[in-house]
């Protein structure tokens, strides 16, 4: 048994003797995969406006106790603003073909409309007032605020959203306080919620940051662990076997199953680092990341209690074991080099194929694809972020692929050994 | 030492390439396998060294069969190809560590082991640089240090002078000659022959793998009935070589 | 052999290989295949799925625990009953999955879970208390706290009655299982607590009880024309599925061929062969290029025609300009191929150096899907972009011939200037023979002795730069580090402590930087009279010193114990040397303290309020006499034993003691009260440590000195420790009225202050002096 550590110890050395090969194999990944990661959302921003900047919000008519909102509230500033008055909208939107340009390109527009042209928005809602501490229970209120965006864009969609969660409702929330001046008794609501709450903000970021890595986080993972570990096979087993130091290690007095064993072993550790340190990565990114924008990959405030992480950490190995096993069996099943390069690098394509239909499914995984080797570590990963894991779950993944991990290593090498 | 019987081998279901091979290596002796490219040289190498099966016949090294006692046979041979590449970032002393332990030599006998081949081939001053900055003789020299990491009482060298230059292959016969002395069994294939001539006891032609004339150098140009070993090789590859 | 043969055979050689144009799959690459295809479908099943398995959801919670519960909220919960109980009976039990099954599709989460929530009723103190409080939510299988103020309805009475304009504060915690609590929670706000207010509201005999005062209406705008059904299938088919499909055909064939080529050659030793033949080298590169084009498009041409059909395009014109995108488009691509297999000398690292590119192309494709309906006409022309467009178009039967003409040749005179670049690479032996090889001028010049280049100098200058933001960053992390995960334990201590609410509560209103910081320091100096505080500290100031041994073991390449401690400034060989010396260090530390006091005092300074130390407070006292140990020690070893030891590797010693020293001193100035002169005073006791550091050649005694000298100045005499409030001292320091905050130092303690100065300006003149003497002995000596 000492000797597969032996060979492991051989192995890691080997990859540590020279920086570039460390660097390329631990760190160049990471950074490039979490680089990409922020960047796409810049992407998809250029894809679907055109622009790689953020359009203001265009606000119409936008009351004094609007305004005076945005300056005063933290939320309000992630979203920047642009005033303009009812005329200069008319006029914008007299064009309807370069109001559609302008809506395509981005831009959301805020109006804020009173019922008629007479009065302003601010003076409507304190005449509602009025009226209700007149203990009028037919007062109505005809202000209303308009949004209008591109409703085919899943940009300006998700940009309303946050928006309207975000700074229009608290808006509104706040008009009662501002304006309901005479309203009795005392003008306002009776009580508040959670004004100072650190541990409920930081839940309520944790529900938005691991609610979009649950999408993605899993898939770029499983990206980077294939693409390491295929990398090192290559290395370690079709490499040598090429160069002949393979036939030299088989020459020594150990079993050959030890020999591959300890190679295993060095790969399925690596793999298992390079992806913890990436995964340290994204968390680093996501709470740098202090924003919070609703396009971002990686928003503020990604968190795992210790026994998500714990799921987590365990898949990494397991999952890389597999990994490991496919990529041996291919490389034992094939004599030319080429043909080994092709068929190695072609699950790559299909990871990231998966990582895309993990990023916009939207759904919870099947019971089926629990039984789908690979693929299943991945919904694990994505379900344990988004904190539906459940015990049975976990198990029921962990056993089935350590279970054929070890029937193909077997089923290998046992072909291997009848050479 | 080494026993061959019979010993056919095929990669294909219609061609045979060593067809039945037999012969015997005993202790204290050099068996030179002298063929031209093709004849199957390194196939039969490659067999003895357990490295590939017989598809029939038998090879026994000191008695044990590789089906059976696998390991056993490993600790008892050391093997060498021209073939191995050495990983270019790793270093003559980090290499010979990870054998030794690998061939379970306690600590205290690997540095004489090492003290003592590093000195023999020169590789000392070389011992901790990377395999990139190495020249080929010296890759080689390595090679052969880590073959015979174990001390093993049977050597088989395919080509070992290969790609040397003459102060090298020099070292090399005369170390191959001094286990001789200490009764290793050695068998080494070759196509200088030169080499052969001077190191075997005992010669194997190898012709489109099947072995068609064995014994002495003097033996094998009595044969042939001509006046150098040059000129016999040629003489009973004519003899043999079906076109 | 002539070129144009040459290349002929070289191309030859990519099919001559194996009878078969495609590689050979191995059995485990085929089931990966199938249970990529079975994921496919199961992704599509779930889109499909209207009845969604119930036992994939996770645990579902639907009580609420309700802290502190006013008798106006118990009241209304009794109220709402009934309506509970109703929608109870409509759907049944949660647990019983079976009965239940026509209800699961149609499961929504809402703050009531359909009538299932049952309210439980806990008392505390304590509002922050999350600890509790989750213990109470697994308990009652309950997913959400409402904490109320203690006096919740004194307060709104208050409120009605005019005598405050206070809000009482709700607090709401959730359970961290199941992110579908979050939106659970926000329900619960928003409807169940605006009923409550309303209820309120109605109890004190108001007619209005719920108000709307603006309505909020969103206008998606339709801004293009939507396609339906079939055509906008074939719309998003043939203008962006299959253009990345055929783009990603492309990049993956091309790099797992050309970088098998070239660099696979490299590898195996036998590109050298090649080279020798009496082919030119730029046959060579033709050669391998066309062999990689038409390989690669055997795949292509096959899908390419295949969609077109597919897509019902039947004109020839059509396919034959969707055959010329892609041969275009494809040689660019084996272009830069062959040029990162030429630069590169294994396989492996020309794929790793592929794969920026193959992304980096794949991202382009992104940018191209969004402006296909009203894209410029301008991206028609350029490289890429018009190759992607055009596909579409063809596809679509509206090929655009211009466009086609003009990328083509834009792609073709790139590609060409690509592969020129190739070429000439392949006269340079660095790419061809050795990957080692140096280039001859720089060798000619160090053979010649001539000076460092710029680029060198810059380097080195680069070098040193970066080593030094090293050595002054790598103490500031380990020290946050390790301080953040002490405060963490405390904080939530802290946060369980009823009395510490109305504290926590106050924090709402800190929102200028002043504040905050002023805040900070208060909340540090309540913890520095908290024993768990203390002994964490300590702990950590342990585990900094051990993070320094054991980062010196990998700098120095250490193996023992003994070495690790030896580098960073304790070595650990005479035990008789160590304790005179840490028990010279503990006097010299305290007499200077002493001295700083007396001046102070004997000025008029302060004066002292006799014992003070008290019974009940005498465990925290001996905790902080315990802390201060490690933390003068860790701080020796940042600051003296491993940085001064570090930088005299490649300084002059000189150098190393006045960066240390200024380091040091800009760590404390973050403190509280902090002035120029304690920066000064600050850096001339790490010039004096340093010193005694140069003179005994360890930190034993210095390490004593510092845990002597804060020890006596916060716990003996009763001051300021570099801004931070000593807790429990023997005697209280206490300053007079006019004192001048000039020699005492003000907030931020006698470190601040002249008598300091005075001190360590003493002391150093007399280790000047001995260091001066030793230097000399040894001169002689030697």
């Amino acid at each position: 048994m000492n000797k597969i550590f032996t060979v492991f110890k051989w192995e890691i050395s080997k990859l540590f003797s020279s920086w570039r090969r460390t660097f390329t194999l631990f760190l160049l990944p990471a950074i490039f995969l979490v680089g990409m990661l922020n960047l796409f959302p810049i992407l998809i921003n250029y894809m679907s406006t055109g622009s790689l900047n953020k359009q203001p919000v265009t606000c119409v008519d936008a009351p004094d106790t609007f305004r005076n909102y945005v300056e005063n509230t933290v939320d309000a500033t992630a979203f920047k603003y642009e005033y303009i008055t009812f005329d200069e909208f008319k006029e914008m939107s007299a064009d309807k073909e370069s109001y559609r340009k302008q809506l395509r390109k981005g831009m959301l527009v805020c109006l804020f409309f009173s019922g008629d042209f007479e009065h302003t928005f601010d003076d409507e809602v304190r005449a509602y007032y009025d009226e209700l501490s007149k203990e009028n229970t037919e007062a109505e209120s005809s202000a209303i605020i308009f949004l209008a965006y591109d409703g085919g864009s899943f940009t300006a969609n998700t940009r309303i959203e946050q928006f309207k969660e975000s700074v229009l409702k608290d808006y509104q929330s706040s008009l009662v306080d501002t304006l309901g001046g005479g309203f009795t008794p005392i003008g306002s609501s009776l009580f508040q919620v959670d004004v100072f709450n650190p541990v409920t903000k930081f839940a309520d970021h944790r529900t938005v940051a691991n609610n979009t890595a649950g999408r993605v986080v899993a898939g770029v993972l499983m990206i980077l662990m294939y693409y390491t570990t295929y990398s090192l096979v290559s290395d370690m087993f079709a490499s040598e076997r090429e160069r002949g130091f393979m036939a030299k290690l088989i020459m020594t007095p150990v079993p050959r199953k030890q020999i591959y064993m300890g190679k295993i072993l060095a790969i399925t550790s690596i793999v298992s680092f390079t992806s913890l340190l990436t995964l340290g990565l994204l968390f680093l990114s996501s709470w740098l990341n202090r924003s919070n924008d609703a396009m971002s990959l990686l928003p503020f405030g990604m968190f795992l209690t210790p026994s998500e992480l714990l799921i987590v950490l365990l898949t990494i190995p397991i999952t890389v074991l597999l990994m490991t096993a496919v990529c041996v069996s291919t490389v034992f099943s094939l004599k030319n080099m080429e043909d080994i390069t092709v068929n190695l690098q072609l699950p790559l394509i299909y990871f990231l194929g998966d990582f895309f239909l993990q990023l916009f499914r939207g759904t919870r995984p099947t019971t089926l694809e629990y039984f789908i080797p690979v693929h299943n570590s991945m919904e694990l990963i994505s379900e344990t972020f988004m904190a539906q894991d459940k015990l049975w779950h976990v198990l029921f993944v962990y056993l089935l692929n350590i279970g054929i991990a070890i029937a193909v290593f077997a089923h290998t090498f046992k072909k291997e050994e009848n050479k | 030492m080494i026993e061959l019987i019979d010993v056919h081998k095929s990669y294909t279901k219609d061609k045979e390439t060593i067809k039945g091979v037999s012969f015997e290596v005993h202790e204290g002796e050099i068996f030179g396998l002298l063929g031209p490219n093709g004849a199957g040289k390194t196939t039969l190498m490659q067999m003895i060294a357990t490295l590939m099966k017989p598809t029939s016949g038998q090879i026994l090294i000191d008695g044990l069969s590789a089906d059976k006692n696998l390991l056993d046979i490993h600790r008892k041979i050391g093997f060498l190809t021209n073939e191995i590449k050495l990983d270019p970032m790793s270093t003559p002393n980090a290499l010979f560590e990870f054998f030794a332990k690998l061939y379970d030599i306690p600590d205290s006998e690997l540095r004489d082991r090492r003290d003592e081949s590093f000195a023999r081939f020169g590789i000392s001053p070389f011992a901790d640089k990377r395999f990139k900055e190495l020249s080929t003789g010296m890759k080689q020299k390595i090679s052969i240090a880590i073959s015979l990491i174990h001390n093993p009482p049977v050597i088989i060298f395919d080509e070992p002078t290969n790609g040397l230059d003459i102060l090298t292959s020099k070292q090399v016969t005369d170390y191959l000659k001094e286990l001789r002395t200490k009764g290793h069994a050695i068998i080494l294939s070759t196509h200088i022959f030169s080499v052969a001539e001077e190191l075997c006891d005992n010669i194997a032609m190898l012709i489109d793998g099947s072995i068609v004339a064995q014994g002495t150098v003097d033996e094998l140009i009595a044969l042939a009935k001509v006046n150098t070993f040059e000129e016999a090789f040629f003489n009973i590859y004519v003899a043999h070589h079906k076109e | 052999m002539t070129g144009k043969r040459g290349i002929k055979t070289l191309i030859g050689s990519f099919f001559r290989k194996r009878g078969q144009s495609g590689a050979m799959a191995s059995n485990a690459s085929f089931l990966v295949s199938l249970a990529f295809v079975a994921a496919l479908f199961c992704v599509g099943v779930s889109w499909l799925l209207w009845r969604f398995p119930y036992h994939l959801f996770s645990d579902e919670v639907y009580n609420i625990v309700v802290v502190n519960a006013p008798e106006s909220f118990v009241e209304f919960n009794e109220q709402t009953q009934p309506y509970r109980d109703q929608r109870a009976a409509d759907y049944g039990d949660p647990k019983d999955v079976i009965h239940n099954f026509s209800n699961i599709y149609a499961f929504q989460y809402s703050y009531d879970g359909y009538g299932w929530t049952e309210f439980i009723y806990k008392e505390t103190d304590a509002l922050y208390d999350f600890v509790s409080f989750s213990k109470w939510m697994h308990q009652n299988d309950a997913y959400l706290t409402v904490v109320f103020p203690k006096d919740f309805d004194e307060q709104v009475n208050n409120r009605f009655n005019g005598l405050t304009d206070e809000k009482p504060e709700i607090l709401t915690y959730y359970r961290a299982d199941s992110l579908e609590y979050a939106s659970m929670k926000n329900g619960f706000i928003e409807e169940y607590l605006a009923y409550y207010q309303s209820d309120i509201r109605a109890d004190f005999g108001f007619k209005i009880t719920s108000m709307t005062d603006s309505q909020l209406e969103e206008k998606p705008l339709v801004t293009s024309e939507n396609n339906y059904g079939l055509k906008a299938i074939r719309e998003s088919l043939s203008r962006t599925f299959i253009p990345i499909l055929l783009f990603i055909i492309l990049l993956y064939s091309s790099m797992s061929i050309g970088t098998n080529v070239i660099a696979g050659q490299k590898e195996r030793g036998t590109f050298t062969g090649i080279l020798l033949t009496p082919l030119p080298r730029y046959a060579i590169i033709l050669g391998y290029l066309g062999g990689i084009v038409l390989k690669t498009l055997i795949p292509a041409i096959s899908v390419a025609t295949f969609s077109a059909l597919l897509m019902g395009c039947f004109d020839i014109g059509a396919i034959l300009a969707l055959y010329f995108y892609i041969i275009v488009l494809e040689i660019f691509i084996a272009s830069i191929t062959i040029l990162i297999s030429v630069i590169n000398d294994t396989v492996i690292s020309a794929q790793t150096a592929f794969l920026p590119i193959f992304l980096t192309l794949v991202a382009v494709c992104v940018t191209c899907i969004q402006t296909v309906s009203e894209r410029d006409d301008f991206y028609m022309f350029l490289p890429v972009h018009g190759q992607f467009f055009g596909i579409g178009d063809v596809l679509m039967s509206k090929p655009h011939v211009p466009g086609l003409l003009i990328s083509s040749l834009a792609t073709l005179i790139l590609s060409a200037v690509i592969i020129l670049i190739t070429v000439r690479l392949l006269h340079s032996e660095r790419y061809t023979v050795s990957i080692d090889s140096v280039d001859a001028k720089a060798v000619k010049r160090r053979l010649e002795g001539g000076k460092p280049t710029l680029w060198e100098t810059v380097n080195k200058k680069y070098d040193d730069a970066n080593f030094i933001f090293n050595e002054a960053i790598y103490p500031l992390v380990i020290l946050s580090v390790y301080q953040l995960l002490a405060v963490i334990p405390v904080v939530v201590s802290y946060m369980r402590k009823a009395e510490y609410s109305a504290y926590i509560q106050g924090l709402a209103d800190v929102t200028t930087v002043e504040e905050v910081m002023n805040k900070t320091f208060e909340v540090f100096s309540i913890f520095f009279k908290d024993p768990l505080f203390l002994s964490l500290m300590t702990l950590g100031y342990a585990l900094i010193i051990l993070t320094y041994f054991i980062h010196a073991k990998r700098i120095f390449k250490l193996k023992g114990f003994k070495d690790m401690a030896a580098v960073c400034g304790y070595p650990l060989g005479n035990i008789k040397h160590i304790l005179s010396h840490y028990c010279l260090g503990f006097l010299f530390g305290f007499l200077m303290m002493t001295c700083t006091v007396a001046i102070m005092f004997f000025t008029g300074q302060i004066t002292f309020s006799g014992f003070t130390l008290s019974f009940s407070g005498i465990g925290v006292f001996i905790f902080n006499l315990l802390m201060w140990f490690p933390q003068g020690a860790s701080e020796e070893v940042m600051f003296r034993g491993y940085m001064i030891r570090s930088f005299n590797r490649r300084f002059k010693p000189v150098v190393g003691i006045i960066f240390s020293s200024l380091v040091f001193s800009a760590f404390h100035s973050l403190n509280n009260g902090y002035t120029p002169l304690a920066s000064v005073n600050l850096v001339l006791i790490a010039v004096l440590f340093a010193l005694i550091y140069l003179l005994t050649g360890d930190i034993w005694m210095t390490s004593a000195m510092h845990t002597a000298w804060n020890l006596s100045q916060g716990n003996i005499y009763g001051l300021q420790v570099s801004g931070n409030d000593a807790a429990n001292s023997v005697v209280t320091a206490i300053y007079d009225k006019n004192a001048s905050s000039l020699i005492t130092g003000g907030a931020f303690g006698p470190e601040g202050g002249l008598a300091t100065t005075a001190v360590a300006t003493v002391c150093l003149i007399i280790v000047t002096i001995l260091l001066v003497v030793k230097t000399r002995k040894a001169k002689k000596l030697s």
